[in-house]
């Protein structure tokens, strides 16, 4: 049984991921998002092999997602390329198709939103289109699942056959002239060249991998040469708008001109993107979100809290005071409470940020903060990255794939940790609401205040001194406003979460066991003689200027594997349970019982590296070890720094 | 013969203004310049006597009417010409080349010249060119200016001047190239927002700047 | 006001009264709020309470503040879309939604939040006074009389296609 290749392609925010769902079953991740799915993801109807191609608006080498689809296409020479269409914009969605079938490769068109467009009293002939194109078009609407069975149906017969050789597209005759010398030069060249009009064309184009590929090959200079003496200096323009006019033709033929009607976007930019009230606004919904996120999690926690205790009293009363016991109760349940514990947090977050990117508005939101975010030198995308670093940094960083200048991305991720992630709100409230009490609260958003201006601090210094020079140019396409499927956002939620437990969970729960080991053994000593003790008591040294003590300093260290560990690793230290009113107590006398000291430490929390999980996507998405290191480093030294400066401070004054 | 001799000379050192002049054409020229008159006549089906009138080289018009007739452009009964649907096609198009460089090369002083040049350059210029040339016309006396200092809400496209090879790309897949039409919605002092084919972009000044338009 | 017969008048006309009710509700939770910051300082400093003072949400100076300004913007808002109702009908109406969207976020957000202290006091089997107090709050009634908004925009096509803000389809 032999796999057949067939791949996915289209403009961004066509539907295509919903599309590779619905034929693949597999549950991909869809933004309104550009650049969001760069990786490609693979899946399969029955036999066939689907790949899902990035969201590109056209194919040329100079751009890393055009360049992963071209080459895709033609190294892999999937049997049929399934082109995803938005029915409300026609004409440009088209432009990629005219450059597939230039490959020669055989397509399928989808009409996809045909929803939206009838909405918009669209209506086109796609039988018409389909003869204009020369493929089959099928009209869809994904998100209802429409059209998808008759789609399934066109993909397993057209893959069956052999595609025949259809017409080229002509350009006008000038161009066409030219084209064909140039085919016989390449024809020429290369007796079994696959497609020298394609060749022909992209050498008009000065398409630069087709050009250094021809470069590398024997007499290769020599065809270029000849080449060039034929090419004209504005050809990529008249190629470009030869392809435009035709496809102008083919719409006008084929779709119906409307009336007027109602532009609903446009009419709701009016108030969102509004000069004096867009900013406002949107740190009204960010409020909101974060409102969202922190109050409604909270019973959930406390569910978590209460299994776990429930959990430990029933085995305890169980088996007793044994080994194992306190393995099960003290790793186990502890690791996976530890876990489960901050997740309603993560998730709630995540679900405010997938509802605001279905519904069209971080886009917005992006152009609203790039006012600001330009005199960082920063993008308004750079800015959705640390707003994501507020739910957890892993997908914060994951995120500035999003963003095209290596310079921006490099800012952005480096200046994400000090956004502080929910990870780090258990330590906050267990510090914090032990000293503070009722306005804990206030303390903790001054925290969040104090990464936020690190971080544009930050940029600023990296901006002007290490990468100098202006920022990179910011183009970002506004989509229609949505109303959100629910099932969608549920997805998308779950995809970012599922992500980060993959990262995080697994490196959180090794740690919770190995402290467990290393605070029981040797078995039957003090605290102060476990291993565990043993650890802080050699690490503690490097902070004695900052007053912490051996336990806070074991806290800090087990921090650095995954926050989340904080709290629990002080439960363990202190011999009580997470959930006891008294462990902030307990946690507070380690620190000198002074606020100051506290704070310090709150600050010191907020500063360094967030965890191992966020070291691993920084080199992933990086690709250095020098900036990682460097992000690690910093990291530390500026938390120091800081809290020491608090101190000092504090010292002044209070 | 003195007759016929006379006849050439006479042509020659008496030319009167005539639309149409056959005498020194090649064979495409004189295909071009027959089906053009057809279709600006607009007399179907037309006298192959009137051709003649204007052609005295019939043996030359014999072999040109027979390749057109072999090219399918059209059909001939009883001494007159039918056009097919190829040859109005063509024709049209041959037409429609002849009034545009006629219009562009338009002298107040001396109109025969901008027919006589229509007349000659209608045959070498591709449709290509002539579309440059009517842009060329529309455009020969504005001033374009670039995104970002401009402030009506609708504009067309005139240039687009990036160095970097991947934003020309790019603006070129997203709809904006010289000829478009964008509208203007929205406007920062760092940003914009246009709308290019139906869908909406935010751009901000550095991209702004690099995008010449005329209104 | 053209009427189409298809209830375009009632609806208009209903958001022209929204527009109007939003504007005083919003500016007494604004003054309520400021008011509540004089009257619960005192409180601050002298309760004992919850250690975990977070998961509170009335107490707190700070949350008064924020949701004092909110009410504010939301008053300005509506203000802005009455004052242009004349000029820029379309700029009145869209403003008049987008605040109501706004409102009906919030709304929904305090829903959420009242919903989860409740659960919350119920598992640690703590009885907070504030679940009786905010049993009537004005965000719920706001909440309810910008509820039809919603009806309101699913309508749009009918009910804003002749508004001057339309645009030719160009596909």
């Amino acid at each position: 049984m032999s796999e057949q290749n067939v791949a996915l392609i289209g403009n961004p925010n066509v539907g295509k991921t919903v599309i590779f769902n619905a034929l693949t079953g597999s549950k991909a991740h869809v933004a309104n998002w550009p650049g969001v799915t760069v990786e490609k993801k693979t899946g399969k109807l029955g036999d066939i092999l689907i790949t899902d191609l990035p969201g590109t608006y056209s194919l040329t080498p100079t751009a890393l997602d055009d360049l992963i689809a071209r080459n895709f296409i033609l190294e892999e020479s999937p049997k049929v390329v399934i082109d995803i269409i938005d029915a409300t914009n026609l004409e440009r969605n088209l432009y990629l198709g005219l450059l597939l079938k230039e490959i020669g490769v055989p397509v399928i068109f989808v009409l996809n939103m045909m929803d939206i467009a009838s909405q918009k009293k669209i209506d086109i002939d796609y039988k018409k289109l389909a003869e204009f194109l020369q493929s089959p078009v099928i009209p869809t609407t994904a998100i209802k699942n429409e059209g998808i069975e008759e789609l399934k149906k066109i993909i397993t017969e057209n893959i069956k056959i052999e595609s025949e050789q259809n017409d080229p597209i002509l350009y006008p005759e000038e161009l066409e002239e030219r084209i064909t010398r140039i085919q016989n030069l390449v024809k020429g060249f290369s007796k079994n060249s696959k497609n020298p009009r394609w060749i022909a064309i992209k050498l008009m184009e000065l398409d630069e991998k087709v050009t250094e590929d021809i470069k590398n090959q024997p007499n290769g200079e020599n065809l270029l040469n000849s080449a060039s003496q034929i090419v004209k200096e504005d050809d990529r323009i008249s190629l470009a708008s030869a392809r435009y006019s035709y496809i102008k033709d083919i719409v006008n033929a084929c779709v119906k001109k409307t009336a007027k009607v109602f532009d609903s976007s446009e009419f709701l930019d009016n108030f969102f993107l509004n000069k004096y009230f867009g900013i406002p606004i949107f740190f009204v919904i960010m409020w909101g979100i974060f409102e969202f996120t922190f109050s409604v999690a909270t019973p959930l926690m406390t569910l978590v809290e209460i299994i776990q205790e429930w959990l430990g009293t029933i085995i305890i009363n169980g088996l007793g005071e044994t080994l194992f016991s306190s393995f099960l109760v003290g790793g186990l349940i502890n690791g996976f409470g530890s876990i489960f514990i901050f997740l309603p947090n993560i998730f709630l977050m995540f679900l405010g940020i997938s509802f605001l990117e279905d519904s069209g508005y971080l886009a917005r939101a992006a152009f609203v903060m790039d006012r600001l975010m330009y005199k960082l030198g920063l993008h308004g995308r750079s800015f959705v990255s640390m707003l994501l670093g507020f739910g957890c940094n892993v997908p914060a960083i994951m995120s500035t794939r999003a963003i095209e200048s290596e310079d921006d991305r490099i800012i952005t991720i480096m200046v994400n940790q000090n956004m502080s992630c929910g990870a780090r709100l258990p330590v906050y409230v267990l510090i914090g609401g032990a000293i503070w009490k009722n306005s804990a609260g206030s303390i903790i958003f001054s925290l969040y205040f104090i990464g936020i201006v690190l971080a544009i601090g930050i940029a600023l210094i990296f901006r002007k001194f290490i990468f100098k020079g202006k920022r990179s140019p910011f183009i970002l396409e506004l989509g229609d406003y949505r109303s959100p499927t629910i099932k969608y956002t549920l997805i998308h939620m779950w995809e970012r979460g599922r992500e980060f437990i993959k990262k995080a969970g697994t490196i959180i729960f090794i740690t919770i066991v190995i402290m467990w080991i290393l605070q029981t053994f040797p078995l039957g000593a003090e605290i102060n003689d476990s291993y565990l003790y043993k650890v802080g008591e050699f690490f503690q040294p490097i902070f004695n200027p900052l007053n912490f003590g051996v336990i806070a300093v074991i806290g800090l260290i087990f921090g650095f594997i995954a926050k989340e560990v904080v709290v629990s690793s002080f439960g363990l230290l202190l011999g009580v349970g997470e959930g006891a009113a008294n462990l902030g107590q307990l946690i507070v006398q380690n620190l000198g019982n002074s606020p100051i000291i506290a704070y310090s430490y709150l600050v010191f929390v907020l500063l360094y590296t967030p965890c191992v999980a966020v070291i691993g996507a920084v080199y992933k998405e990086t690709g250095s070890k020098k900036w990682t290191i460097i992000s690690v480093v910093y990291a530390f030294v500026l938390a120091y720094l800081m809290a020491f400066l608090v101190q000092l401070i504090g010292g002044v004054y209070f | 013969m003195p007759r016929r001799r006379q006849r050439r000379f006479g042509k020659r050192t008496h030319q009167k203004f005539r639309n149409y002049d056959y005498s020194h054409q090649n064979i495409k020229e004189l295909q071009e310049d027959i089906l053009r008159m057809i279709v600006e006549k607009g007399i179907q089906p037309f006298p192959i006597p009137e051709i003649i009138k204007h052609c005295e080289n019939t043996k030359k018009l014999g072999r040109v009417l027979d390749l057109m007739e072999q090219h399918l452009f059209i059909t001939i009964k009883d001494s007159h010409i039918f056009l097919t649907q190829k040859g109005e096609t063509y024709g049209m198009i041959i037409a429609k080349k002849h009034q545009a460089i006629e219009s562009a090369f338009l002298n107040p002083i001396s109109p025969v010249n901008s027919h006589k040049i229509a007349s000659i350059l209608e045959h070498s210029l591709s449709s290509r060119a002539i579309e440059q040339l009517i842009f060329m016309q529309h455009t020969k006396n504005i001033k374009s200016f670039p995104l970002d200092d401009y402030n009506l809400p609708q504009a067309t496209i005139y240039r687009i001047t990036f160095d970097s090879e991947k934003l020309f790309y790019k603006m070129i897949s997203l709809g904006i190239y010289p000829g478009q039409r964008i509208e203007i919605s929205h406007q920062n002092n760092n940003n914009q927002i246009i709308k290019v084919k139906n869908s909406r972009f935010a751009i901000d000044r550095f991209i702004a700047r690099n995008i010449q338009v005329i209104p | 006001m053209r009427n189409n017969g298809n209830g375009n008048n009632s609806s208009l006309r209903y958001l022209n009264i929204i527009v109007i009710v939003n504007i005083i509700f919003s500016f007494s939770i604004f003054l309520f709020e400021i008011l509540a910051i004089w009257i619960d300082i005192p409180i601050l400093f002298a309760s004992e309470g919850d250690p975990f003072g977070v998961s509170e949400f009335s107490g707190n100076w700070f949350d008064h503040i924020i949701k004092g300004m909110i009410g504010l913007l939301l008053t300005i808002i509506f203000i802005r879309s009455l004052i242009n109702y004349n000029q820029n009908r379309s700029k009145a109406r869209s403003f008049a939604i987008g605040g109501s969207f706004i409102i009906l976020g919030l709304g929904l957000l305090y829903v959420l939040i009242w919903i989860a202290q409740f659960l919350d006091s119920a598992l640690t089997q703590s009885l907070h006074e504030y679940i009786w107090y905010s049993g009537f709050r004005l965000e719920i009634v706001l909440l309810i009389i910008n509820f039809p908004v919603l009806a309101i925009w699913k309508n749009k096509f009918k009910i804003f296609q002749n508004i001057n803000s339309t645009t030719t389809v160009n596909v």
